[in-house]
């Protein structure tokens, strides 16, 4: 009994075009948008550019003028270097705007910037690991000069990754936290899914539910098969969501795209689980519950920041409670602290958080299913 | 003598101030197709959805097979067939598919279950349509496949609230007939409509309802000799003098002669050979006579001469 309608739940959801429209290919084309609409500035902003740097060299080295030209040369260079007949000339260039430090090079290595900023950090970073790796380079010019571009390569990498971390440090890069947002509405609506369960299987709600409630099977079993099938729907469409941003439109989820999967799934697993309450709890039409339903979800997206980035953190610092009730929100931050943090516990928090909401919508929703008695009937 | 397979005593329903069933008592034996009748509104789909403990009841007892009837009587479910006036069928599946999900409310067992799907297809005669979608059948298809969810699992009490709603006349005879043959074939039927023909064609034993209470109960002759008409004649005449109409009504066991639209009609009450003696009058006076029709009393003169009202509504 619990399979059949297990089953056939699963057929009936997976059939309905308004789910397959809502919960499949609305996120796709909204994702897609997501894409198209911030790629050119993932190109300009956030794509590693060479650093302009003016270079005065007043002494011959062959191993500075060789790690020069090797980190300032091809598409992934480090550098963008404007060579300097004098010190005066690279500080004018400093001073225009044109570069932003000058690397000197006399008897010692020294460097002048304008201002502190990114590009400052990754020039002191590299001259410090100059000056810590210069016997290292001197040695390998001298006895394999085969292995210097291989180096030098590295240097450059490791000097990118300083800009890249930084990056992606927290609530600096506005872009990938739509994507965040755009999981976290998937995982809400989830709910309509929810709604079924309760219209499937109370008799006062559709003929459906009437014709059921005739049948021999029981109540508490009908309603939990139903809302396993919602609660496997639910997962499945997050997943499917998860998988077109990541490898359709190549949305970097970063190194922990397993559990960017988790995170969604339970979510998806919460949304059914909140359709399946409000659809217990609000009385009236299919249509009434779907609107409420509607309205909390895409609510809740909202004040997590799908439409605007920054309302976020604004509901962060003066209405806390809102963020942590919102369940959009915390699905939503399972994926933030999934990319800001070192560490797993936030993001077990926020899992933690989502099974809690997710057992307390569900004992509602049986809570008030078992409680109708039919009077309107 | 047959058991009773469903026992109602006393039921009472109250919405508020409306009271929907009014001491409502019936009883219905193992082998009839007892029809409930009753204009919209009387109380038959309450009486149903109480029977199947869809609805609370505020009074009364309810026992089905002998045993008391509640929401978690399972055992006495997985033995009724329910059709409900509106067709409960899942869009999203197919024919078969919808009829294989309710079957398999009651039956688990795969083979059986596979082979109770395939009679109940054929029963309705839905071979050629199993793998359509409701949507894409017509009305009177859509009731056969509510029917045949209804009762692929072949139950002994067989419930139908107005099968036949907005069906085509083809339709509602296969649905008729298929009826009739499950009672062959066994089944008690309770069939409930507003439709006093289909009532009278295929019922042995009938209520009629009004106002949540049972107004009269028995086989259609015993309903219909309740009724003080026994016969109305109907006779087209281009022209009926006053005195003619007056010596039809003085005839004996004519309670009624009405002269309207060119139409003569004489009521009945008892009495042989009423037809010839008013002819005779007729012919006696030199009247041309036009079209002659006899009708017989119907359950809505019973209705009208208990209640005052017609049964249903002339759209109806």
């Amino acid at each position: 009994m619990f399979f059949n309608e297990f089953r056939y739940n699963l057929l009936t959801t997976l059939r309905d075009r308004h789910f397959i429209m809502w919960l499949i290919l609305f996120p796709m084309a909204l994702g897609s948008l997501f894409k198209a609409a911030f790629s050119d500035i993932y190109e300009n902003d956030i794509k590693f550019s060479p650093i302009p740097t003016a270079i005065v060299q007043t002494q011959k080295d062959d191993i500075f003028k060789e790690v020069i030209r090797s980190v300032s040369k091809g598409k992934d260079a480090l550098l963008k270097v404007t060579y300097a007949d004098s010190a005066e000339e690279a500080e004018k260039l400093l001073k225009d705007g044109k570069v932003a430090g000058v690397i000197t090079k006399d008897g010692t290595l020294g460097l002048t910037v304008a201002s502190n900023g990114m590009d400052t950090t990754i020039l002191k970073a590299f001259t410090d690991r100059y000056l810590t790796e210069e016997k290292l380079i001197k040695d390998t010019l001298e006895k394999d000069p085969m292995k210097l571009p291989a180096l030098t390569a590295a240097l450059k990498d490791d000097l990118k990754t300083v800009k890249k971390v930084r990056l992606t440090d927290g609530v600096s890069d506005p872009y990938i936290t739509y994507f965040f947002n755009l999981l976290a509405m998937v995982a809400a609506c989830s709910s309509v899914t929810g709604l079924n369960v309760v219209m499937q299987n109370q008799a006062d709600q559709s003929p459906l539910g009437a014709r059921k409630g005739c049948s021999p099977t029981p109540k508490l079993i009908s309603t939990l098969a139903v809302l396993a099938g919602c609660w496997l729907t639910g997962m499945m469409c997050t997943a499917i969501s998860v998988s077109f941003l990541a490898f359709v439109l190549k949305v970097d989820f970063g190194s922990r795209l397993g559990f960017v999967y988790l995170a969604a799934m339970m979510g998806g697993i919460m949304g059914t689980s909140m359709g399946f309450m409000i659809g217990s709890l609000v009385k009236g039409s299919y249509e009434k519950k779907n609107a409420v339903a509607m309205v909390i979800s895409l609510g809740g997206s909202f004040l997590s920041g799908l439409m605007i980035a920054d309302i976020k953190p604004d509901i962060m610092e003066k209405a806390p409670l809102v963020n942590a009730l919102n369940p959009t929100a915390v699905v939503c931050d399972s994926f933030y602290y999934l990319n800001l943090d070192a560490d797993y516990d936030r993001f077990i928090g926020k899992m933690v958080t989502m099974l809690v909401m997710t057992v307390l919508f569900t004992a509602v929703g049986f809570i008030f299913t078992r409680r109708k008695k039919y009077a309107g009937l | 003598m047959a058991e009773n397979v469903v026992e109602i005593e006393g039921l009472v329903k109250r919405y508020g101030e409306l009271t929907a069933l009014d001491h409502l008592t019936l009883e219905i034996k193992e082998g009839e197709v007892f029809g409930l009748l009753g204009p919209n509104g009387s109380g038959k789909t309450t009486t149903i959805n109480c029977l199947l403990s869809l609805l609370s009841y505020d009074k009364g007892s309810i026992r089905i097979f002998g045993r008391e009837m509640s929401p978690t009587a399972y055992d006495i479910k997985k033995d009724i067939g329910v059709i409900m006036q509106n067709v409960a069928v899942f869009e999203e599946l197919t024919v078969q598919e919808n009829i294989d999900y309710f079957c398999g409310l009651y039956i688990t067992d795969k083979q059986k279950k596979r082979q109770c799907v395939e009679e109940a297809i054929k029963f309705v005669g839905l071979e050629d349509f199993r793998k359509f979608r409701p949507k894409k059948l017509s009305g009177g298809l859509l009731r056969r496949l509510n029917i045949a969810c209804g009762i692929a699992h072949k139950p002994k009490l067989i419930i139908l609230d107005e099968p036949t709603v907005a069906v085509d006349p083809q339709s509602r005879n296969k649905i008729l007939e298929g009826i009739e043959e499950l009672n062959r074939n066994g089944a008690t039927v309770i069939y409930t409509s507003h439709y006093m023909e289909e009532v009278e064609q295929i019922c042995t034993r009938i209520a009629i309802m009004d106002r949540g209470r049972k107004i009269a109960e028995g086989t259609k002759e015993e309903l219909k000799a309740m009724t003080k008409n026994t016969e109305t004649i109907n006779v087209a005449l281009r022209e009926l003098p006053d005195e003619v109409l007056n010596e039809i009504g003085a005839l004996s066991h004519i309670y009624s002669a009405e002269y309207t639209d060119g139409i003569l009609t004489a009521a009945c009450s008892g009495g042989r050979h009423n037809l010839i003696r008013v002819l005779e009058v007729l012919q006696k006076h030199d009247l041309h006579i036009g079209q002659v029709t006899t009708v017989q009393p119907t359950l809505n003169d019973v209705f009208l001469e208990i209640t005052g009202k017609a049964l249903r509504d002339k759209e109806d």
